[in-house]
């Protein structure tokens, strides 16, 4: 058995009532943190990992993330994507993620369940990078996505077609499974535009989608941008909502009656609104996305009042759009305390994945994944740009190279 | 540039009385004012078009219309009504187009396609929109969704054949996504009960009301129409029954059913334009006796029918289905006039009204400040003589004086 003693930090536990950053060391047993030690209490047998000056946090969670589609440019058209390059930017995105202190991704889908297969090749210990949680192809409305994006769903028409599709995406070792209840904010795209975010699949389509998941213990998330989608998904039972984009109070007291939980990715809105001309997209796609980004702020803060829980996630097209920008936009942006953002990377995030116990605490039991900065993210949410070293399951995966002084 | 007409009479869709003296103002293919003559702007920047003796009104829409079906050959000779489709693609393609020229000169500058093979009638619209040919603004319908065995042998390419709600569901999804503006069922039989080997009572009901159900809640989701063809009684009321936005054709109305389409407000459109033309002119065009003698039944009950739902105050837009250019909306207006409408009243039909069923009515339907400058010129004052309709002078498209014919019908017998 391996034991680590990261020694000299101060720790910061979101799961506890009121969290602040104390100094305390953790013993690492092989890939679990195994005790909380008083500061120098020593122990046998052990390597030490020097934090001093540092404050630890949980390795961060991304609730919303799509590996294979960061930083492909958008020039290149869909159907000229190889594997082999969306293979190299998925690679090159789990790392930057990875460097940035995220630990665990929710994929929220990928064509051809892609996701399933780089977890399979993490778990082999081929291929690095944050834990996938993967979703696989999108299950979406016949015609559901524009075109040209068509091969990240499967398309079906009807509760059978949706139940039968459901039931492959199990088989095929989903860890959960996506559904694509409306269309994109814009309304859609090519000759087939509607209202921004009009529904798309029915509520029995999405009903039969969700008892098959609950027959096999997954979750189900939905990406749901409009009012009635919103509640169509809560009625069929749904158990996470993507982007929600635009609540009504109606669609907002069910979510909190249900406790069902929000991920509403501010940080591809505001990523598009801020580089998306400097990327090759129009400008009428900047423009769009801020208009967007303040509905959906708007709604966010109405959510968050009524007592719904939220968890933060990117829906990253490109690696500026870090989980960070997530925290940052949340607190700058929507009101949120830096702890409540930060609880919405971590406590919160590892309920949307149902890993709570295994991710986003720092307590005794959980996976050894951590994150070492140079100041208090409770002071200044900003600080959880400033990253010096990351543990993933109890193995350092990411250290700063510190300058070199002279004497 | 700014364009000033006066003409003689103004009719301006909406149902008000023709106006005189009136001068309407045009800049950049928008109507900016209607005023009294004058006060228009005048001077060497203004271009005047003075029509006396004639009257300016909307651009007809015709909300039934088949760029496809205009001028194509049958096959089966005089018995049968099934459409040839050229074997050359660009044949049927170029024909459709001679088919939008034809209409747009007849001063119909918006037309809803009701049904094309492959969904042809939204490459049309953009075609149209493009300027890549000459024609009437095109709202488009696909290919017609119809029950399994619905359309007549010969037909098929009109529809894609369904059974069942989920297959209707799904046909109506690839549709919108392939840009259909308006889902079209095949509700009904023809009014002459079928074709080939399956023929039944005159518009016997097909498709379920749930197949029609699944077809309407997609269209309405996206913010899209849905109607319906749909000929006998129970047909109309399953088509109501779905949530169709309008009803065409509707030829067989009883009380009950004319309630219901009160109750729910569903325009119907009646298309009475086609029978007219059979009755009249089908041996001409090579029908045999028996169809010119089904038509003028039809036409017997049809206009009846439409008589009383017009009493009792049911919405009536106006289309034609025309497949010959005798059967044009200016006569489908004549036909709503001899059912009690008075000539101010067809030309709202034939503008106004369909262009709210369409949810245009913000930017086309009458001659009002702010719409596009669609509108035609015709001889004679046509609030009082619907016939003046069949005078067309002039065509403007969002203020574009088009130079006619653009087709020269005479080759082919019409006038």
């Amino acid at each position: 058995m391996r034991k680590v003693v990261v020694r000299g930090g101060r720790v910061i536990d979101p799961a506890a009532d009121a969290p602040t950053a104390r100094p305390r060391d953790l013993l690492i047993e092989d890939d679990r943190i195994t005790a909380w030690l008083e500061p120098g209490e020593a122990v046998a047998d052990a390597e030490t990992i020097d934090a001093a000056g540092s404050v630890v946090v949980p390795g961060l969670i991304d609730a919303h993330f799509h590996p294979f589609l960061v930083d492909i440019d958008p020039k290149i058209p869909r159907e000229r994507h190889t594997l082999a390059l969306e293979l190299h930017h998925a690679l090159g995105a789990l790392d930057a993620w990875l460097g940035s202190g995220v630990t665990t991704v929710r994929s929220a889908g990928a064509h051809a369940n892609h996701d399933v297969e780089l977890r399979a090749l993490q778990r082999a210990g081929v291929v690095r990078g944050p834990r996938i949680v993967a979703s696989g192809s999108l299950v979406a409305m016949t015609s559901g996505l524009r075109a040209g994006n068509e091969a990240i769903s499967v398309e079906v028409t009807g509760p059978d077609d949706a139940r039968r599709v459901a039931r492959l995406q199990i088989k095929a070792g989903v860890d959960q499974v996506k559904l694509y209840t409306s269309s994109s904010v814009g309304g859609g795209g090519g000759r087939m535009m509607g209202p921004p975010g009009w529904p798309q699949l029915d509520e029995d389509e999405i009903r039969a989608v969700v008892e098959e998941a609950d027959h096999a213990g997954i979750p189900t998330l939905a990406h749901a941008t409009s009012e009635i989608a919103v509640k169509q998904c809560l009625r069929a039972g749904v158990h996470c909502i993507e982007h929600a984009t635009r609540l009504d109070d109606e669609a907002i007291a069910l979510l909190a009656e249900r406790d069902v939980p929000i991920v509403p990715t501010l940080a591809i809105g505001w990523s598009l609104a801020t580089f998306g001309v400097l990327r090759g997209f129009g400008e009428h796609i900047a423009r769009t996305a801020a208009a967007k980004q303040a509905i959906g702020i708007a709604s966010l803060q109405r959510a968050k009042a009524a007592g719904v829980r939220i968890a933060a996630g990117t829906d990253a097209d490109n690696s500026r759009c870090l989980l960070r920008e997530e925290c940052r936009l949340l607190v700058e942006d929507a009101g949120f305390t830096p702890l409540e953002a930060l609880r919405a990377a971590t406590v919160t995030a590892a309920q949307v994945l149902r890993r709570e116990g295994e991710i986003g605490a720092l307590r005794p039991g959980y996976l050894a994944d951590l994150l070492l900065l140079d100041a208090d993210p409770l002071d200044d949410i900003r600080h959880l740009a400033h990253v010096r070293g990351v543990l993933q399951g109890g193995q350092v995966c990411a250290w700063r190279k510190e300058a070199s002084v002279s004497a | 540039m700014t364009t000033v007409i006066t003409p003689e009479y103004l009719v301006d869709g909406t149902g008000a009385p023709a106006e005189t003296g009136m001068a309407v103002v045009v800049e950049d293919g928008r109507i900016t004012s209607v005023v009294p003559a004058e006060h228009a702007p005048s001077g060497p920047a203004v271009e005047r078009i003075d029509a006396p003796g004639q009257t300016l009104l909307p651009g007809l829409i015709d909300l039934h219309f088949h760029q496809f079906l205009l001028l194509v050959e049958r096959l089966g000779g005089p018995q049968e009504q099934t459409f040839r489709r050229d074997p050359l693609i660009a044949t049927t393609i170029l024909k459709a187009a001679r088919a939008a020229k034809i209409w747009l000169q007849q001063g119909v500058t918006t037309i809803r396609d009701a049904g094309a093979p492959d969904n042809m009638a939204v490459a049309m619209r953009e075609a149209i929109a493009d300027g890549f040919t000459v024609g009437p603004r095109v709202v488009a319908s696909g290919a017609l969704i119809a029950q399994t065995g619905g359309m007549r042998a010969g037909n098929e390419d009109h529809a894609v054949e369904i059974t069942g709600a989920d297959e209707a569901r799904r046909e109506a999804r690839l549709q919108l996504k392939a840009g259909v503006d308006v889902l079209k069922l095949y509700g009904a039989s023809s009014i002459g009960g079928g074709g080939g080997r399956l023929v039944g009572p005159p518009g016997w009901p097909q498709l379920s009301v749930e197949e029609m159900r699944a077809v309407c809640e997609e269209a309405h989701k996206a913010d899209r129409l849905c109607s319906a063809h749909a000929v006998s009684t129970v047909s109309i009321r399953n088509a109501i029954e779905a949530g169709v936005d309008w009803v065409d054709h509707a030829d067989f109305l009883d009380d009950e059913t004319i309630q219901m389409l009160l109750d729910t407000d569903t325009p119907i459109c009646p298309t009475q334009a086609i029978a007219w033309s059979l009755e009249h002119f089908g041996e001409d065009m090579g029908f045999g006796p028996h169809i010119a003698k089904m038509a003028a039944e039809v036409s017997v009950v049809a206009t009846e029918a439409l008589a009383k739902a017009y009493r009792a105050g049911v919405r009536i837009a106006a289309g034609t289905d025309a497949d010959n250019p005798r059967a044009s909306l200016a006569q489908e207006c004549r036909l709503l006039t001899e059912v009690g409408m008075s000539p101010l009243e067809a030309i709202r039909a034939a503008t106004l009204t369909n262009a709210e069923i369409l949810r245009l009515d913000d930017r086309i339907g009458t001659v009002q400040a702010g719409k596009v400058a669609d509108l035609i010129l015709v001889a004679g004052d046509a609030a009082t003589d619907i016939d003046a309709l069949k005078r067309i002078q002039d065509v403007f498209q969002a203020g574009e004086r088009l130079t006619l014919p653009l087709v020269d019908l005479s080759a082919w017998g019409y006038a």
